[in-house]
């Protein structure tokens, strides 16, 4: 076999004409099909990218006060679509005040229940206890700052006395994970918060008076609810519904628009993508058989002196798979250089780092894989010709 | 030793029908001998067989390799397999085509260390020593295309014995060469078949070729039978 490929790769680099008209046919379907690959991964990415950077695209909000139980509430959370799940107060629970200990001025602000691995927190330090995180512009109204006290007061017109939690700023959001007047609390203590405009007497937080909190039947009016993926937005929603018969408000039918986009673009690009690479087969075909046959008297010449049949027939294999090594190398490099223009170019409509042209990993070793594939086909037959090589011909030509 | 008997083929093409005939045919180590006769007499159908590029019908066919005590039915090696045959075709026969049959990519000295790649020979003395002989060092890592015809034969002679094989076979070796060249491959193939006991087999259009090789000679003699076949036989002429 070694002697094949040496013969083979001798062969190939002595007669470089025919070596660069192979690369040029297979380079001239590969480009293309690469550049329009990536322009179609470039543009789906982009709608991807921007649809993912809004975190509220994989919310599941219901809409009105329902009445969802502790066992509901596990029941979601073990859905295999369910990425977040935190209960929701009642709305009357989810306005409060705040104030800088420091300074006077009360600022109101929105409430919304939050642990670790709330997509708003994108990764950061969640609420826990008595530490709360808020927007950047409830940090900026009420003079906030990481790790400054906070005071959140409750009033009631109901309640003697108004609620003080003494907290502590853990994190600022910047406002396009947390818009508006908003702070994350941990739902532990928000129940208490709601507690307190129910009327139960909250003494630990000095509200002495009102009925026994523990007493009060827990129910929870609203989901905070995030699908674990974009694709699982739809499916969350549906299975929400279907289960509990509650409104809800979602982004899944933009999302299912551009899942639907990328399927069509995908399809589109297997049917141009099928036609050239058997156009390129094709060509190969012919172009592989062609050589063979010039060689003939070579190759029963090889034949002659003690090449087996196998031997010979791996030249003209080992030749088109160098050859399309070849026109891989030469076809990338081509590609990056038109992603470079292109880049260049449309600069101007791209956003900082958006690529127009992208090529995953995966779709590259894709192109590769149906490249090698595609021209071992189209050198079989060759391959089969030269398999049958009489070497009697060198004394009969 | 090479040995063919009472060996029989029959070939038929586009209506025509051939029948070659060898009621005897027998060469002792070193010993060469030519086989003259027209085209289409049946030469080259016999240096097919002799080649193991064609099975005979019937007869038999021996030939004993190099350090071998027996000689081997050759005729048998046809119910092996395909790479087998192409082995031994490859260790114990040696070709000289009419246009050299050179491999173009390779330089001089890699064409005929070609067959010792092939059947694994790693010993090279007898490779250099031949394109030292022959007169082919200064040309040793030049391409045929670079080379005259007459250094070309002289290559491909180099690459058919340079693993010294039983039998040369050698098909119209000088057919290109202009006739003073022809004296010298004939007298190159001779000498070094006689210093390797290597037998050599060759065919000429002219019988002019075993007087310069001192070889014995056969000729094949046709005729046509009343149903339309063209016999041919091959037959030592005699003095």
């Amino acid at each position: 076999m070694m002697t094949s490929f040496n013969l083979a790769w001798r062969g190939l680099l002595h007669e470089k004409i025919y070596l660069w008209c192979n690369i040029a046919v297979i380079c001239g379907v590969l480009v293309p099909l690469l550049v329009l690959q990536g322009v179609k991964s470039g543009v789906y990415a982009a709608l991807m990218a921007d649809i993912a950077s809004d975190p509220t695209a994989l919310s599941v909000t219901t809409l009105g006060d329902q009445g969802f139980l502790p066992e509901d509430i596990a029941e979601v959370a073990q859905w295999p679509e369910t990425g977040f799940l935190s209960p929701r107060t009642r709305n009357i629970g989810n306005i409060v005040l705040v104030q800088n200990p420091a300074g006077s001025v009360l600022r109101d602000a929105t409430t919304l229940p939050s642990t670790a691995g709330d997509p708003l927190l994108n990764g950061g330090v969640p609420p826990a206890g008595s530490r709360v995180v808020v927007s950047a512009l409830l940090a900026e109204v009420a003079d906030l700052t990481e790790g400054a006290p906070i005071n959140i007061l409750a009033r009631s017109e109901a309640r003697p006395r108004a609620l003080l939690i003494a907290a502590e700023v853990a994190a600022i959001l910047p406002s396009e994970r947390l818009a508006g007047a908003a702070m994350l609390i941990d739902p532990t203590l928000l129940e208490r918060i709601e507690a307190y405009y129910e009327g139960y007497a909250l003494p630990d937080l000095g509200i002495e008076d009102g009925a026994d909190l523990a007493t009060r039947v827990i129910v929870h009016e609203g989901l905070r609810l995030y699908a674990r993926t974009l694709a699982d937005v739809g499916a969350l929603e549906r299975r929400l519904v279907k289960r509990f018969e509650v409104p809800t408000r979602s982004q899944a039918a933009q999302i299912e628009r551009v899942f639907r986009l990328g399927r069509n673009l995908d399809l589109a690009f297997a049917i141009i993508a099928t036609t050239a690479v058997l156009g390129l087969i094709a060509a190969l075909v012919f172009g592989f058989w062609a050589d063979v046959q010039r060689k003939k008297q070579m190759l029963a010449t090889l034949a002659l002196i003690g090449f087996t049949p196998r031997e010979i027939a791996c030249i003209p294999l080992l030749q088109a798979l160098l050859t399309a090594v070849f026109a891989l190398v030469i076809a990338f490099v081509l590609f990056a250089g038109v992603a470079q223009v292109a880049g260049a170019v449309f600069a101007d409509v791209l956003q900082s780092g958006q690529p127009l042209i992208l090529l995953p990993v995966t779709h590259g070793a894709v192109a590769v894989a149906v490249t090698l594939v595609s021209v071992a086909v189209a050198a079989t037959w060759a391959s089969l010709s030269a398999l049958g090589t009489d070497p009697a011909i060198v004394f009969r030509s | 030793m090479l040995r063919l008997r009472d060996i029989g083929l029959t070939l038929s093409e586009r209506g025509r029908r051939f029948r070659l005939e060898v009621p005897e045919f027998t060469l002792e180590p070193g010993a060469r001998c030519v086989i003259a006769g027209q085209s289409g007499s049946g030469k080259t159908l016999f240096l097919e067989i002799l080649g193991l590029l064609r099975p005979p019908e019937a007869g038999q066919y021996l030939l004993r390799p190099h350090g071998a005590r027996l000689a081997i039915d050759m005729t048998a090696l046809w119910q092996g397999s395909c790479a087998e045959l192409t082995r031994f075709r490859g260790r114990h026969l040696g070709f000289v085509l009419q246009a050299g049959g050179l491999v173009p990519f390779l330089s001089v000295r890699e064409n005929i260390t070609l067959p010792l790649v092939l059947v694994k020979q790693a010993d090279r003395t007898l490779a250099e020593a031949l394109i030292e002989g022959l007169g082919l060092a200064p040309v040793a890592t030049a391409r045929p295309a670079q080379l005259s015809m007459g250094q070309r034969q002289r290559v491909a002679i180099a690459r058919a014995i340079a693993h010294r094989p039983a039998l040369l076979i050698a098909d119209e070796p000088t057919s290109a060469l202009d006739p003073d060249l022809r004296r010298d491959v004939y007298a190159l193939l001779c000498d070094l078949a006689e210093a390797m006991d290597t037998a050599v087999v060759l065919s000429s259009h002219d019988a002019d070729a075993a007087s310069l090789t001192m070889a014995r000679l056969f000729r094949t003699l046709t005729h046509t039978d009343e149903q339309g076949v063209v016999h041919s036989q091959l037959l030592e002429a005699t003095a």
